[in-house]
């Protein structure tokens, strides 16, 4: 029993780190369009993506503060909320993590056919 | 605003640098009101606030600025340069110190040598300590400047030639159970404090204890005490060196530096029950002495001219009985289980 959870604790650990290294990709790629933080969260979500609102908005302002967003207040509507939009910057980067991203996907694809010859 | 929202924001942005708290604050508390209903109750609200887990953890996420000093990074860097430099200012002041004040002593006509060589040592030892201590705070500092202009310690060069080979007949395992650094720090401690006490002992008469206010001054010890506690401590002092110099040839669990550390344990604690257990260890005149100042709020110093303190000796041998066999239990462990 306390090996099963072990492997539970570890397998959730690696899950964990995998998902933190494709974060960025991902929030980038949402943000073609602008979008305020809890928009931004529902649509990770929606996607399966698994991230916490208390991870995403202080993200969104380091992603921001590293200058590969930009931000803008809407004061048009009752509620005024901070829209974030991807940059040229940032679409420099992200188009450098994507391909960093296919190759790795690439790899691990062919391990995974070589064990399957 | 909602007063359990602004509570939960003020908590989260009092962590945060000025700069960043209002510009927090507004995108915070827009994002908490998106997370919510139109009419929203305090119970829909207060499950929200708690999906954002602790007010200062979520500040830690909101930080830009690093929050530590030295990161692992130049981590390794900074306790080697530290290794070898602190050990070095100190023996250096100690030695330098020593050589100074008796110098200076001599010169201005002190011929006791007892008062020279014990005034020197606490020069040293005081002078060695502050100049440690200095030299930490500058290199932690140096540490910090360089973390945070980023330059590159870990990236120097390095050559594979300079490494040294791995020892031949010693298994990984075996090696530096006892580090080199631990074993030296401690024969130097162990001299220092043998020193100290002997001097103390030698000097018992000439050297004594000034007492607040008075003026005048009395020896700690009594006479007949002083030639046992030299002799415990010289035994202690030897035995002790034995056990470490072995632990230097052979520097992990074996049997022969588990006997040695049971020996040295054994010889300690019955040299330290040997001096306690003595008829006469302090001045008896000292005490009469301390007897007639009024102390006033210094209950620890009442209670030590109060005389009582023999009646600990039986808790203090205790102690040190259960500390002995804690420690001689803990070699057999370590030298079994190899």
């Amino acid at each position: 029993m306390g090996f099963a959870m072990n492997e539970q604790e570890l397998l959730q650990n690696f899950i964990t780190e995998l998902r933190r290294g494709s974060l960025t990709l991902a929030i980038l790629a949402s943000l073609k369009m602008p979008h305020y933080g809890y928009a931004l969260l529902e649509i990770l979500q929606a996607k399966h993506i698994d991230i916490e609102a208390n991870t995403l908005y202080p993200l969104l302002r380091r992603l921001e503060s590293q200058g590969l967003l930009t931000s803008s207040w809407d004061t048009s509507e009752s509620r005024p909320r901070k829209y974030y939009v991807i940059n040229d910057y940032g679409r420099t980067i992200y188009a450098a993590l994507l391909k960093e991203w296919k190759e790795i996907q690439s790899t691990i694809s062919q391990f995974e056919k070589e064990d399957e010859l | 605003m909602n007063p359990l929202i602004q509570k939960y924001v003020y908590h989260v942005v009092r962590y945060l640098p000025e700069r960043d708290q209002e510009d927090v604050q507004k995108e915070l508390t827009a994002n908490i009101y998106d997370m919510l209903s139109d009419n929203s109750t305090d119970e829909e609200i207060k499950k929200v606030l708690y999906s954002l887990g602790k007010p200062r953890t979520l500040a830690e996420n909101y930080r830009q600025d690093k929050r530590y000093l030295i990161s692992p990074a130049y981590y390794g860097e900074y306790v080697h340069l530290l290794k070898w430099l602190l050990p070095l200012v100190a023996i250096i002041m100690f030695t330098l110190l020593i050589f100074i004040t008796s110098i200076e002593m001599i010169a201005s006509g002190t011929t006791n040598i007892y008062t020279i060589i014990w005034r020197s040592l606490f020069a040293g030892l005081g002078t060695s300590f502050s100049a440690t201590y200095q030299t930490l705070v500058i290199a932690t500092i140096v540490f910090v400047l360089i973390e945070r202009h980023n330059i590159a310690l870990a990236d120097t060069a390095w050559n594979l030639d300079e490494l040294s080979d791995p020892p031949v007949d010693q298994p990984l395992s075996q090696k530096a159970t006892f580090p080199l650094s631990t074993t030296i720090s401690s024969i130097v401690l162990a001299i220092l404090t043998a020193l100290f006490i002997i001097l103390w002992a030698l000097t018992g008469t000439s050297i004594p204890i000034s007492i607040k206010g008075t003026g005048d001054s009395l020896a700690l010890f009594d006479t007949t005490f002083l030639l046992p506690l030299i002799m415990v401590t010289l035994i202690i002092l030897v035995v002790h060196l034995v056990e470490k110099v072995l632990k230097i040839v052979q520097p992990s669990w074996t049997i022969s530096t588990c006997v040695a550390t049971i020996i040295n344990c054994i010889v300690q604690a019955a040299g330290w029950i040997f001096l306690l257990t003595r008829e006469t260890i302090f001045n008896s005149a000292f005490f009469s002495r301390l007897q007639t100042i009024d102390w006033g709020e210094f209950d620890f110093m009442q209670f030590i001219s109060s005389d009582n303190l023999a009646k600990w000796n039986t808790a203090i041998i205790v102690l040190i009985v259960l500390i002995t066999f804690c420690e001689i239990f803990y070699a057999l462990y370590k030298t079994l289980k190899k």
